[in-house]
């Protein structure tokens, strides 16, 4: 990936310098004939010509980062464009706004770097604290000697996204580490006399190589304050205690590594000047968020609905409504509560300040904003909301969706099938003689179980599939625009995959399997009937003998 | 498929979506070269700058829908322009999404697929 981006860098300065090279001689060309006399003469179509260059100039300049002779070229274009529409004919206000294309041009190409005004085509000034990252680049080393959590830890994190490599040999953790620069460690610690020499040895091998800006995380057993005394003396960023849950230790390291394991957060702007509204549009869209802009308060319902912001941002000056008024009718709804409500104002009067977070705005900014501020953070508030909202719908052991939440997604799912005339399938898995396993090596390997399910389900139905915890080790899958057949083919990969994966306990090894039952439907049956018809299905399942996946038109 | 008059843009256009977001491209210089090639290409996404000399975006776009069944493709506009106005007739004439220039070239993929995933849920 690092050499893939690399080249990627050096075709876009090589885009860019060419750029560079040829925008002298494109500013030429429009402004070949700017002499009074000419501009005089110029009939109707040289004027359009002329508006259709400078407006592509603008463009491309603006686009490269030439936001001055970006700006004059565009100062330029609407001056023509007035020109053309018959407003105003000043021979001397477009000479003047040549002049200052080509002022801007040459000192813009007279700069020998492609160094540009300002650099939109990546944002790269101080970003390290910002840049959203994908987890399929960030690459995990974790140290695990126990197999059983070692092959819980990959499955799960793949399931999220990361790439894991395990080792049990801290030597050859270091030595590995050493070679590729991986973004985080995971150590599985042993403490004996409050030290842990695993820790320790990475710790100093990752200092001593100038490699200290790596993140290492530890998981812990029974661990008290010296041991994370010990851990904070040696750089640990996150300390999580045994049996390690993987939505946990997920959640730390998005903290960590500030980057972002689901989809984009997601911001409502409502302003009802759209230009500043376009401008924080963009800025957010830039840093990787997705942003829609609302410039009427009275259609806030139906976008909250629809597009399901995390975060909302409210301009506290508006004709219609103000922003507190508008909070407070928002903040009547109380599903919308976690969804915080940034205010965008030039208030400097604390007390009116004061009465605007009463009626339930989380925060102020200043107009006009500042970059990076801004956006850490407007970052930084929704990523603290949505790990709020998943920690209210998903559940902990297994980060899939609870019972309540994966029913509402069903309903959801139902309706839409009705909508686009599609199907949709319902599954309901078990796993098999579950008792038994918990019964024989207790609760925490049942545990392990019941999660390294869910990873698997997670990671094979990642797109959109939707899974849920429904109860204690049964799941439900919904799968939209999928039949039976399709959604029984799907299950009994998954089943295949599962029955192969060997658990420990201790020095024992054994495997698990699990039952399904799956119904389609295409929209218009009732919800509880259909959960009832797959149930069935699951319980033919297991009549006929388990580990296997039955739809509910065969049986 | 993206059709703009201006090269440096094609050519920023190209690595942001071939390069960065993995995209299967046909880049057109006009509108005509669009309607040649919408058939053989058949694209999923059409990006269309809105002021094209010699024939625009929307009139590139009107003209597209005549000559083939568009269906489900999805096109997005690209301007300067933030009026109001000018974004819902953007919309009238079929127009899914407009993105705005300048825009960022490592994040217009991602944009892209956002506005596909928002219009195929």
């Amino acid at each position: 990936m690092s050499n893939n981006s690399e080249s990627l860098q050096q075709e876009m300065a090589a885009l860019r310098q060419l750029y560079h090279a040829s925008l002298g001689e494109e500013v030429r060309t429009l402004l070949q004939h700017s002499s009074l006399a000419e501009l005089e003469h110029l009939e109707r179509q040289d004027l359009l010509r002329l508006r259709d260059i400078a407006h592509r100039l603008a463009g491309s300049a603006l686009t490269f980062g030439y936001a001055l002779v970006g700006q004059c070229l565009r100062d330029l274009e609407q001056l023509l464009d007035s020109t053309i529409a018959g407003q105003l004919r000043s021979v001397e206000a477009i000479r003047a706004a040549m002049e200052k294309v080509e002022l801007a041009t040459a000192a813009a190409v007279s700069i020998p770097d492609t160094a540009p005004d300002s650099a939109p085509l990546q944002p790269s000034v101080d970003t390290d604290e910002l840049y959203v990252r994908r987890p399929e680049n960030l690459h995990l080393y974790v140290l695990e000697d126990d197999p059983s959590t070692s092959e819980m830890l990959k499955l799960g994190l793949s399931s999220f996204g990361y790439r894991v490599t395990t080792f049990v040999d801290i030597k050859r953790l270091t030595a590995a580490a050493l070679e590729d620069h991986p973004d985080g460690l995971i150590i599985d610690t042993e403490y004996s006399s409050f030290s842990d020499p695993n820790l320790a040895s990475a710790a100093n091998a990752m200092q001593e190589n100038g490699m200290e800006s790596i993140p290492i995380l530890v998981v812990s057993q029974n661990a008290g304050f010296q041991e994370k005394l010990h851990a904070a003396r040696h750089g640990v960023v996150a300390f999580l205690n045994k049996p390690v849950s993987i939505p946990a230790l997920e959640s730390s390291l998005e903290d960590v590594m500030q980057q972002q394991t689901r989809s984009p957060y997601r911001v409502l702007l409502i302003d009802d000047d759209t230009f500043s509204m376009e401008r924080h549009r963009i800025l957010l869209e830039t840093w990787g968020l997705v942003a829609r802009g609302l410039s009427d308060p009275a259609q806030v319902m139906t976008a909250i609905d629809e597009f399901k912001p995390d975060l909302m941002i409210i301009d506290l000056n508006m004709p219609q409504c103000s922003g507190i008024e508008l909070a407070t009718v928002i903040r009547y709804n109380k599903q919308w509560i976690h969804i915080p409500i940034v205010f965008l104002s030039g208030e400097q009067n604390t007390s009116r300040r004061l009465q605007a977070l009463k009626t339930g705005g989380d925060d102020f900014i200043a107009k006009p904003v500042e970059e990076r501020p801004f956006v850490s953070m407007i970052l930084n508030r929704a990523r603290r909301a949505r790990q709020l909202a998943e920690l209210m719908i998903r559940d902990s052991l297994t980060g899939l969706f609870k019972h309540t939440e994966i029913k509402d997604r069903l309903s959801h799912e139902l309706a839409r099938a009705r909508r686009n005339k599609t199907s949709v399938s319902v599954a309901m898995l078990d796993i098999d003689k579950f008792k038994r396993i918990n019964d024989t090596y207790g609760h925490q390997t049942g545990d392990t179980v019941i999660a390294t399910l869910a990873h698997l389900l997670r990671r094979a139905l990642r797109t959109t599939d939707i899974v849920g915890r429904y109860g204690g080790e049964e799941y439900m899958v919904v799968m939209p625009d999928s039949d039976e057949a399709n959604a029984i083919r799907k299950l009994d990969m998954l089943r295949q995959e599962f029955e192969t994966l060997i658990f420990h306990h201790r020095e024992i090894e054994f495997t698990c399997s699990f039952s399904g039952g799956v119904c389609s439907a295409s929209g218009s049956e009732n919800i509880d009937l259909l959960i009832e018809k797959a149930d069935l299905a699951l319980y033919q399942a297991k009549a006929d003998g388990r580990n296997r996946i039955l739809g509910s038109s065969s049986t | 498929m993206h059709v703009d008059d201006d090269d440096a843009i094609r050519a920023i256009t190209r690595i942001a979506l071939e390069r960065v977001g993995g995209f299967e491209l046909l880049s057109c210089s006009g509108g005509a070269q669009a309607l040649d090639q919408v058939h053989r290409f058949a694209p999923q996404i059409i990006l269309l700058d809105v002021m094209m000399p010699d024939m625009d975006g929307p009139t590139t776009l009107a003209r597209l829908r005549q000559e083939t069944d568009l269906g489900k493709v999805l096109a997005v506009f690209m301007t300067a322009k933030v009026q109001e106005q000018e974004l819902a007739r953007y919309r009238a004439l079929g127009a899914c999404d407009v993105i705005f220039k300048p825009f960022d070239p490592m994040s217009l993929s991602e944009r892209l697929h956002a506005i596909w995933t928002q219009h195929n849920v």
